[in-house]
C-alpha cells in the first residue's frame, strides 16, 4: 500500500512562494501541485497575500519616508524659529535701549564750561576747578605778547602731559580728573615762559 | 507505433473516475504503473485518463511561469512529449511519472525562457508584422490587484506596530523566521500566529467585498 500523500501546509506553501523551499521539497510540492486543484487554489490564494502585503508595506514606507520629510523639515524651520526669534528680540530691544540712551544724552544739556583764572604771580592760590566740567582757562599773558608764536599744554603732577593747546586768552579744555596739575605756556622752541597752577577739585 | 500526432485530448466526462485514488483531496499515492502500461499499449482512454489528470495542474504551472499566452499549445506540447517518452519506452520508472511530467514541464519553461531571451537579444529592429504581446495584466485583473492591495494596506493600518514589524520585516524584507523571533523576542507558535492572523483577515475582508460587490451587481440583473 502507497503511503499517504499529505496536503500542503501553509508554511510550505509560504515558502514555495518565497522562494525559500528546499529543491528536495519543492520537488514534492510540484508533484503534488500537478494533481491537486485544492492546493492550486491555495497557493494562488498564498501568493496574492505576499504579493499585497508586500505592496503594501512598499506603499506605507513610502508616505511615512515622505511624512518623515516633511517632519524634519518643519523641525528644522522650527529650530530656526526658535533660534533666532529671540536672537531678533534681544537685537531689537539692544537697539531700542541705545536709541533710547543716545536719545537721552542728546536731550540732556551739556555743563557749562567752567571759567577759572590762572595767574602766574608769586603765591598766587593755585586756579581751582570742579571735576567732571570742561574748563575754559582764563590765563594772564601779560608781557607774552613779543614771545609769539606760543604751545600750551597741562600736565599732571607727575609732569606728564595731558592736554596741548593753542594760547589765547580764553582756552577751553575738556574735563579733567581731580588732582593737581601744571599749565605751562612756552615756546615754540621750548622755552618755558610761564606755569600756573590748577587744582582739579573732586 | 500509435500516430501521435492525430491524437486528440479531450478532458474526461464530469464524474467520471479518472484513475485510482487520484481525485482532488484524495491523499492515496496512485498507482501509475498501469496507466503507463496501458499507454505503452495504445489505449486512447488510457491517454485521456492522463490528460485529464495533469491538465489543470500542467496549464496552473506552465500559466505561473510563462503567462496565459498560448497556454493551450504549450500544455498540448507537454502531453505530447510525455505521452511519445512513454511510448518510446523513455520512461524507466513507471512510478515516477509524476517526477517526469513535472520535469518536463520545467524544461518546457526553461526552454521559453530562453527562446524569449534569445529573441530580445537578436531583434534590434522592429519589422511590420510582428505581433508585440502585452503582458500587462488585464483590467479584470488590475481591479483584483488594486482590491487586494486595499485590503492589504488596511489590515496593516489597523495591526498593532509589533505585527506590522513582523510582516514587514518576513513579507517586504525577505529576512528569515529564525532572525525575526530572535530579534524580537517572540517564539515560532507567536511568530506563525502573527502571520495567520494576517492572512486569515485577508481571505476575510477580501470576501466580504467579494460579496458586497455580487449583491450590488445582482441589484442590475
Amino acid at each position: 500500500m502507497s503511503p499517504p500523500v499529505s496536503h500542503l501546509n501553509e508554511e510550505e506553501l509560504e515558502q514555495y512562494c518565497l522562494g525559500s523551499l528546499g529543491e528536495e521539497r519543492c520537488a514534492t510540492l510540484e508533484e503534488h501541485l500537478m494533481l491537486c486543484e485544492a492546493c492550486c487554489e491555495q497557493l494562488t490564494k498564498t501568493e496574492a497575500f505576499i504579493a499585497s502585503i508586500r505592496h503594501a508595506a512598499r506603499f506605507r514606507a513610502k508616505e511615512e519616508k515622505q511624512v518623515a520629510g516633511v517632519i524634519a523639515g518643519r523641525t528644522r524651520i522650527n529650530w530656526l524659529r526658535n533660534q533666532l526669534v529671540p536672537a531678533f528680540v534681544i537685537a531689537a530691544f539692544l537697539l531700542v535701549l541705545a536709541a533710547v540712551w543716545s536719545g537721552w544724552r542728546a536731550g540732556v544739556p551739556a555743563p557749562l564750561p567752567f571759567a577759572v583764572q590762572l595767574t602766574a604771580l608769586r603765591g598766587a592760590a593755585p586756579g581751582q576747578a570742579p571735576a567732571g566740567r570742561p574748563l575754559l582757562l582764563q590765563l594772564d599773558l601779560t608781557g607774552l605778547s613779543d614771545a609769539r608764536p606760543l604751545a600750551g599744554e597741562v600736565v599732571d603732577g607727575w609732569g606728564a602731559r595731558v592736554a596741548e593747546f593753542r594760547v589765547g586768552a580764553r582756552v577751553p579744555l575738556r574735563a579733567m580728573p581731580a588732582g593737581s596739575y601744571f599749565v605751562r605756556i612756552a615756546r615754540t622752541s621750548g622755552e618755558l615762559l610761564r606755569e600756573y597752577a590748577l587744582n582739579i577739585l573732586p | 507505433m500509435s500516430d501521435v500526432t492525430a491524437l486528440t485530448l479531450n478532458p474526461p466526462a464530469a464524474g467520471r473516475q479518472i484513475a485510482p485514488a487520484a481525485a482532488v483531496g484524495d491523499t492515496t499515492t496512485p498507482a501509475w504503473s498501469p496507466l503507463v502500461e496501458r499507454i505503452r499499449a495504445g489505449d486512447p482512454k488510457a491517454l485521456e485518463e492522463l490528460y485529464g489528470l495533469f491538465s489543470k495542474g500542467v496549464r496552473f504551472y506552465l500559466c505561473r511561469q510563462l503567462g496565459p499566452q498560448d497556454l493551450d499549445d504549450r500544455v498540448h506540447d507537454v502531453f505530447l512529449i510525455i505521452t511519445q517518452a512513454i511510448q518510446g519506452g523513455e520512461l524507466r520508472e513507471p512510478e515516477r511519472l509524476m517526477g517526469y511530467v513535472r520535469t518536463v514541464v520545467r524544461r518546457q519553461v526553461a526552454a521559453r525562457i530562453d527562446a524569449n531571451v534569445q529573441a530580445r537579444r537578436s531583434q534590434t529592429t522592429l519589422e511590420s508584422g510582428v505581433v508585440l504581446r502585452d503582458r500587462s495584466p488585464d483590467p479584470e485583473r488590475l481591479a483584483i490587484q488594486g482590491q487586494n492591495f486595499d485590503v492589504a494596506l488596511r489590515i496593516l493600518n489597523s495591526i498593532s506596530k509589533r505585527d506590522r514589524e513582523v510582516l514587514v520585516r518576513f513579507y517586504l524584507n525577505e529576512e528569515p523566521a529564525e532572525q525575526i523571533c530572535r530579534e524580537m523576542d517572540l517564539t515560532e507558535t507567536q511568530f506563525r500566529l502573527i502571520k495567520s492572523r494576517a492572512k486569515a483577515r485577508f481571505g476575510e475582508l477580501g470576501k466580504a467585498r467579494m460579496a458586497r460587490r455580487v449583491g450590488f451587481a445582482a441589484q442590475f440583473k
